[in-house]
């Protein structure tokens, strides 16, 4: 068995299941991804600002999922912490207390398609954290860092 | 800066999918938004057509204490525009749907069989009905063979389903009153009456007929409804989910109601009607979604008011009400009458709609045609001493807030809560007398499902003129207040109370209360 490395070569099973988390928080962006683009287009009409909000995370969950194919940076990494965050803490404001008064209505009801977004955002979140860890800072900006420091 | 073939298929990936992907899933909606706007109806010259008779259902089969009938819901094409084609969903594919002529304590069973694509739920409007045949918004009536999962999941709620038909049971204790039938089911409402289920149900009794008013061809219906046409002839209603299976509601710019530019009268395009002159007697329905009319008569008639109102949703009035003008928001009915004999003949007297604007400013025509002898009269006692509840006998008040989704987002709410088919909002013991106090932000028609009720007082002082009689639907303008008193009687069991801007109410403005 084999997968394709950074130079395009055949790489090893380790290679592949080295980015197998990488690929897995991928996978995760893009379910999310679809989820969200596959309820745009009724909520944009329903709800304009809802809809616009929804237009944005798929967006941002594009950009996540494309770049963690390639290799993701701190800052990426970040982000997609920051992002996920945001739209799981909504999904849950929205279904577990509402927003009386604000947009008019209260509790959005909690249905299959948004409760997998939200699993999906979750195990992202989660995965994200981890491969944080191990992503190393890059040489350039700790060179940076050493030099701000030393000044 | 170096580009790789790597960072070259990185930035390609993150806008692919980033960007172009999201913006191509907006065109679509984008441009449905757009095309919501500029849809005008074609050209129809008024008053040429003439005012058709709804027609009457008749009976399969009758025995000692109950009249049957069968209606079929089914999709039909009428010419509704002249020289066009109209697809109708109607009441045995009738637009407006046969009228039910019913006895009072005489039960009527309607077998209702649905050929349509769609599931549909039938309500009786002021009807005193059971809760199995109500028409409650999730019981309902599957397509013929589509066994169970076709577009009725309504967010998991828990849905009564009946595959292919229903018999609705129709014990009509209730006095005499001009009464309509339509489809009520959740979050497709507004759709399904526009595209046609909707019919009169008048019921009559001995009080009435021995009263001298306009009997036969002199007591005409008007089904006043207000449509969008397509270039085609075909209705235009901007429903989110146009197959009417999934996600129910309007685009956002109809948030508000779907109002038409094209006035359909008994399902014709401003229609013309002759009259001798002599008195007829007016079964007025607002069955359009969101339009209120404020019908007025021009030329008015020499010597005073020419609408004179004998009953109002729940039956006939004590004594007639003279009126300038018949204020009627969506679902109220005015029972009215109207002297022509007060014109020459050769007189035309336009029906105007003194809310609309342009070509909707006109609703119909009538044409003083003819001399003829009128034996008939408004007797200033109409109706018996009504037994009103009184609400110093009331246990208990309860205050409603009904608010206004809008076009950015939001969904209709009473008292800050969507519908929910679970919850209950009011719980009234049976035969008890309640107040209920409705608040509005906008224009709301508030309808209660199983009583009637008196209007008490709008905004503290007295009630409205057209607020008279027994009432099942009250016309609340925007930041108005009205108490009314109901005696919640005839049946325990769970009902609705909603707006009838059926955009409003499809967008979750309904509650239940459940009688025990």
């Amino acid at each position: 068995m084999s997968a394709k490395t950074r130079n395009g070569r055949a790489g090893t099973t380790s290679e592949w299941s080295g980015h197998a988390p990488r690929y897995a928080e991928s996978a995760l962006a893009f379910v999310s991804q679809g989820i969200h683009l596959w309820v745009l287009q009724e909520q944009f009409l329903f709800r304009p600002l809802t809809g616009g909000l929804i237009f944005l995370a798929a967006v941002c969950q594009g950009l996540l999922a494309a770049s963690l194919l390639f290799g993701p940076g701190r800052w990426m990494v970040r982000f997609g912490v920051a992002l996920n965050v945001c739209i799981v803490t909504s999904w849950a404001v929205t279904r577990f207390f509402g927003y009386p008064g604000l947009l008019g209505f209260d509790r959005l009801p909690v249905e299959p398609l948004n409760l997998t977004a939200a699993v999906a955002e979750a195990g992202l979140i989660v995965l994200l954290i981890r491969i944080r860890r191990q992503i190393k800072p890059h040489p350039e900006s700790s060179e940076r860092r050493d030099i701000v420091n030393a000044a | 800066m170096n580009m790789t073939r790597r960072s070259f298929l990185k930035m390609g990936a993150m806008a692919g999918v980033g960007l172009a992907l999201p913006v191509g899933a907006l065109s679509r909606p984008f441009d449905r938004i757009g095309a919501a706007g500029s849809v005008i109806s074609p050209s129809v010259e008024p008053f040429e057509v003439p005012l058709p008779a709804p027609s009457v259902l008749k009976p399969v089969h009758t025995d000692s204490t109950t009249d049957h009938y069968e209606v079929t819901q089914k999709a039909r094409t009428l010419e509704i525009l002249p020289g066009m084609k109209t697809e109708v969903w109607g009441y045995d594919g009738l637009f407006p749907g046969p009228t039910v002529e019913a006895r009072s304590g005489r039960k009527v069973v309607i077998r209702q069989m649905n050929e349509l694509p769609v599931p549909v739920s039938s309500h009786l409007h002021g009807g005193r009905t059971p809760p199995g045949s109500d028409g409650y918004p999730t019981d309902l009536i599957l397509p013929s063979g589509s066994g169970s999962s076709l577009g009725h999941d309504h967010g998991g709620h828990t849905v009564t389903t009946s595959d292919g038909f229903k018999d609705y049971e129709y014990p009509n204790e209730q006095r005499a009153a001009a009464l309509w039938y339509h489809d009520h089911r959740m979050d497709f409402t507004g759709p399904q009456n526009y595209r046609g289920l909707l019919g009169m149900y008048i019921i009559r009794d001995e009080i009435e007929d021995e009263l001298p008013l306009p009997k036969g061809e002199k007591e005409v219906p008007l089904i006043i409804a207000d449509r969008i046409f397509n270039e085609d002839g075909s209705f235009y209603y901007p429903s989110i989910d146009p197959s009417l299976t999934g996600q129910g509601g309007v685009i956002g710019a109809y948030a508000n109601g779907v109002f038409g530019d094209t006035v359909l009268v008994n399902g014709a395009p401003w229609p013309v009607m002759e009259a001798s002159n002599t008195r007829y007697r007016f079964r007025i329905l607002n069955a359009s979604n969101a339009q209120v009319y404020d019908l007025a008569l021009d030329p008015p008639p020499p010597g005073g008011k020419p609408f004179v109102q004998v009953g109002s949703d729940g039956g006939l009035l004590e004594s007639p009400v003279s009126h300038d003008r018949i204020l009627t928001s969506p679902a109220e009915r005015f029972d009215v009458v109207v002297d022509f004999s007060r014109y020459p003949v050769g007189t035309e007297v336009t029906l105007k709609n003194l809310e609309g604007e342009g070509k909707t400013r006109d609703v119909m025509r009538f044409v003083v045609a003819r001399k003829e002898k009128d034996e008939s009269a408004v007797p200033d006692a109409l109706a018996p001493r009504q037994d009103y509840p009184d609400p110093e006998a009331a246990g208990v008040t309860r205050r409603f807030e009904f608010r206004n989704g809008n076009q950015w987002g939001g969904m209709s709410t009473v008292n800050g809560k969507m519908f929910d088919p679970e919850r209950m909002d009011a719980s009234p013991r049976l035969d008890s007398t309640e107040v209920w106090e409705f608040v509005s932000d906008g224009e709301h028609p508030i309808h209660l499902h199983l009583v009637h009720f008196k209007v008490m007082s709008r905004n503290g002082g007295e009630p409205g003129p057209y607020d008279a009689g027994w009432k099942d639907t009250v016309l609340l303008r925007a930041n108005e207040r009205v108490r009314m008193a109901a005696r919640f009687e005839g049946y325990r069991g769970k009902y609705v109370f909603h707006c009838h801007n059926l955009e409003h109410e499809d967008m979750m403005m309904m509650a239940n209360f459940e009688v025990i």
